[in-house]
């Protein structure tokens, strides 16, 4: 069920929300987490009912693998070898569904055998569930996951607005959240907050990315069947791109943020306005955040970090963008986007240490700049990469961008020229508006992955506030939000990872 | 103290709510209302389902918000199964089934050759015609032309975005639909509209039944018209850059002129016989186009058409046929007189098949009785006469 849908907002988000309160004020506790766990594997079953064996399967795999290390009678080394045998299970199921084709694909090129496991549907939003059970096994064998109720559990996984698209939930950010007294009443002013943000998030995707996909995805396809492209329509479409994607996941993010809230909880904050970065590393601190948490956390760290010398250091950067790239998908364009933003770090690494990064006053203001062109510039030249559906497509648009296959007319001049408006649009609101999240910043709308200063730096008068003036503009970003449904609609971007 | 907080907080929050709620519910009142309006004029009917309904209900088809030619040409083409079919760009559009003594569809408004590929291979593959006749454009050889693109537009039921649900509210601003129009569309089960889609019911523009295009109010004075004495047409000749379709000083592009020739070859392999026309501009077009001297694409193109093959007409010149600017919609497009003229010089000439497909008694009396009008007098809708729409003092 898609978030911006008619049966979500009208049938499945009140149905949720009026049974899970109700229960909580007329029966008990249990009841009502039951409830709402149940809601959410509806809504997971929506789209494919044998998947939620699956993903029941591993819940309950991982609840008892996760029992089991939090067992004070269990030796070291049995604990290793348990913890060693839930992770690798974990990421044979991820293997087997995400990456099977690719790997034997790889297989069949250096062998000329031809393999095939078959048409494999890769269960929605097993990447993310995956990612977030993994690190609660990891830190059961750390000892930081305390012992945790089934139900309260089973809710951490399923519970419906992170479920298939994130934010990366970590159990310790969420599970006191979940025990909390304070979970089971309805709040009206939670309902509001969660609602308005939930509202926002709804525009950003049905008006705003679906709108640049129209752009994007047509000048994309072309060059996938081989159209030559001129300077200008393969500038506009990565430009589009970066920007769909931006507004499509954010998006996303805010919905689950603002869910989340109806329901008296917070999730984290994914988004903190990454195409404001000066720097590449600022970039991830700002981009898909709870990714980048858990790369670090539960990748970077344990390689070594930066702890082992300046050589490893950047090792382990190029190795945990690799991965990271490969998460995103199997193929051989993620692996380049995650090999170039680790490049990209690495470079931005040396580089800091040889010219510090300024504090972007009004003195550094020429420096920041700079900093923020060229981030920019690496960000979009590899989310063709990202976007493209294979390499010889990519490079194409490359030297199209790069102006080496310039033509005197393109196919899509029109297109272009036409929506050149809603690229500026919403490329100043990318680069230089607060987000959703600094907007709602007064109501602590989400955890914060990153300690981040700016947060609640929104103007104040755009700083939302339950009063008349929002309720209007909100209530009119809903509004235009819901009709849009009836337009163009598309998945969410992030479904597909 | 804390308690007046409370709840001054408390009625502060019942408000917002009140009115938060109240803006959601106008809104998607308002584009509830948009959006019944659209689908019950038709607007987000298929191309399919519209030629259908044309078929049986015998009613013109003209979308404001949706253009997809493609789709609704081959669906019409496959229903009515015709013996000539008339295949070209939106300078096909005026050859009319009047005239025609056998069963004619118009399948213009092809965008580029790419397109009339397209068309004819979906065509062929579903019935074969005794006759094609392909119009041709001189900018389809400017290969440096950029291409006149369209948003996705699926071949299904459309769906309809925000801006587009926004659009009946500027329609009405804008004086085009009244306000009772819109509420009996929008409200009334019993709304019945003139046309399928907005264009063909409240300005009666859009395709008829065969396949050519009724450009209603447009020639009516209903609607202010877009090329008064050619002066829209001209500025885009006389601004034409090299990227311009209408940019005639450029070299033949030979990717474009093998895919005619694969056209041909295509027709001729399907046993239809197949008749090149070159359709006319109004006379001062043609002057300015000239203006340059040769060699231009005009004379480029003229020069190698006859290797093809097949029988070529050109009317560039419309003063050939006899056809004066008054009988023209615009600089590039003739009037449905024009074109009754260019059937009967090809019906007449002998070296095509198409005599016997008309009715010639029929064509002679309708060009006479229309003299200087795009339209004819016959098809007049009551109190809607033809106008001198392209102000040139023509008497109609």
């Amino acid at each position: 069920m898609l978030f911006n849908s008619f049966e979500f907002i009208f049938g499945f988000l009140p149905a949720a929300l009026l049974g899970f309160f109700l229960i909580s004020r007329y029966a008990n506790r249990s009841l009502a987490i039951g409830y709402l766990s149940i809601a959410s594997m509806f809504f997971y079953a929506w789209w494919n009912a044998w998947y939620l064996l699956l993903l029941l399967a591993e819940i309950v795999f991982n609840f008892l693998i996760g029992r089991q290390l939090a067992r004070d009678g269990l030796s070291p080394v049995r604990r290793l070898l348990l913890a060693t045998f839930g992770v690798a299970t974990m990421l044979a199921v991820l293997g087997y569904f995400k990456y099977a084709n690719f790997l034997l694909g790889v297989l069949d090129q250096l062998s000329g055998t031809s393999w095939s496991a078959g048409a494999i549907l890769l269960p929605l939003g097993i990447s993310f569930h995956t990612f977030q059970q993994i690190a609660y096994l990891v830190d059961s064998y750390r000892r930081k996951a305390p012992r945790y109720r089934f139900d309260e559990y089973c809710l951490f996984v399923t519970f419906f607005p992170q479920l298939i698209a994130g934010p990366i939930v970590h159990h310790n950010e969420i599970m006191p959240q979940l025990q909390s007294q304070s979970l089971l009443r309805m709040r009206p002013l939670n309902l509001a907050v969660g609602l308005a943000i939930f509202s926002a998030g709804l525009f950003k995707k049905t008006v705003i990315a679906d709108s640049l996909a129209q752009v994007a995805s047509p000048i994309f396809n072309a060059a996938g069947h081989g159209a030559v492209l001129t300077t200008s329509e393969a500038w506009s479409a990565a430009v589009a791109y970066s920007l769909q994607l931006y507004f499509d996941f954010s998006a996303y993010s805010d919905m689950a943020v603002g869910l989340a809230r109806m329901f008296n909880l917070r999730l984290p904050a994914n988004f903190n306005s990454p195409y404001q970065a000066t720097s590449i590393a600022e970039f991830w601190r700002r981009w898909h955040m709870t990714l980048s948490r858990f790369l670090r956390d539960y990748l970077y760290i344990p390689l070594g970090g930066n702890r082992r010398g300046r050589a490893r250091q950047l090792a382990n950067l190029m190795i945990t963008m690799l991965l990271g790239g490969l998460w995103h998908g199997a193929g051989w364009t993620f692996v380049l986007w995650g090999g170039l933003h680790g490049l990209y770090l690495a470079i931005h690494r040396v580089w800091s240490r040889v010219v510090p990064a300024p504090r972007c006053d009004a003195e550094a203001r020429a420096r920041c700049f700079l900093g923020w062109a060229v981030t920019m510039l690496a960000v979009i030249v590899a989310w063709v990469f990202f976007r493209a559906a294979d390499l010889p497509t990519a490079l194409g648009m490359l030297r199209s961008m790069a102006g080496l296959q310039d033509r005197a007319a393109g196919s899509f001049d029109d297109l272009v020229h036409r929506e050149k408006l809603l690229l500026v649009g919403t490329g100043l609101i990318a680069v230089l508006m607060p987000n959703v999240m600094q907007i709602f910043g007064r109501y602590r709308p989400a955890t914060f992955p990153y300690a981040a200063r700016d947060w609640f730096a929104a103007l104040r008068p755009l700083q939302w506030r339950p009063n008349l003036w929002f309720a209007l503009c909100t209530g009119a970003v809903a509004g235009c939000g819901v009709t849009a449904i009836l337009g163009w609609q598309s998945e969410f971007l992030y479904f597909q990872f | 103290m804390a308690i007046a907080l409370a709840k001054f907080r408390s009625t502060r929050l019942q408000t917002y709510n009140l009115v938060f709620s109240l803006t959601v519910a106008v809104s998607l009142a308002l584009m509830g209302l948009a959006y019944t309006f659209l689908v019950r004029t038709g607007e987000t009917i298929s191309p399919a389902a519209a030629a259908q309904r044309q078929q049986t209900e015998n009613v013109i088809f003209g979308s404001a918000l949706f253009f997809r030619p493609v789709p609704y040409k081959i669906a019409l083409y496959g229903l009515r199964r015709p013996d000539v079919a008339i295949v070209g760009s939106s300078r096909a559009i005026e050859f009319v089934g009047r005239g025609f003594s056998r069963p004619m569809t118009n399948l213009g408004s092809m965008r580029d050759l790419g397109q009339i590929r397209q068309l004819l291979e979906s065509m062929l593959s579903v019935h074969r015609p005794k006759l094609i006749l392909l119009t041709v454009d001189f900018w389809w050889f400017n290969g440096a032309r950029s291409v006149d693109t369209v948003g996705v537009q699926p071949d299904g039921d459309a769906r309809l975005s925000l801006l587009q649900l926004l659009k009946p509210f500027v329609w009405i601003a804008q004086g085009k639909i009244g306000l009772g129009d819109f509420l009996a569309g929008a409200l009334s089960p019993w709304y019945r509209p003139a046309g399928i889609g907005v264009a063909a019911s409240f300005d009666h523009v859009g395709y008829d039944p065969d396949g050519a295009y009724d450009y209603g109010g447009e020639l009516t004075g209903k609607r202010r018209h877009r090329d008064p004495r050619f002066a829209t047409t001209l500025a885009h000749i006389e601004e034409a850059s090299a990227h311009n379709k209408f940019n005639v000083h450029t070299a033949m592009d030979e990717a474009q002129w093998s895919s005619l020739v694969d056209i041909v070859h295509l027709v001729r392999a399907s046993g239809a016989e197949l008749i090149l026309v070159l359709p006319p501009v109004s006379k001062t077009v043609a002057d300015r186009l000239a203006a340059g001297g040769a060699p231009n694409l005009l004379t480029l193109m003229n020069a190698r058409l006859p290797a093809l093959g097949v029988p070529v007409f050109d009317f560039h010149d419309p003063t050939a046929i006899g056809s004066s600017e008054c009988e023209f919609i615009d600089g590039f497009h003739g009037g449905r007189v024009t074109y009754l003229r260019m059937l009967d010089a090809i019906a007449r000439s002998g070296r095509t098949s198409l005599g016997s497909f008309v009715d010639l008694e029929t064509i002679d009396r309708l060009i006479a009785g229309n003299v200087g009008r795009a339209t004819f007098r016959e098809d007049e809708r009551a109190g809607e006469p033809e106008t001198d729409f392209l102000d040139l003092g023509c008497k109609k």
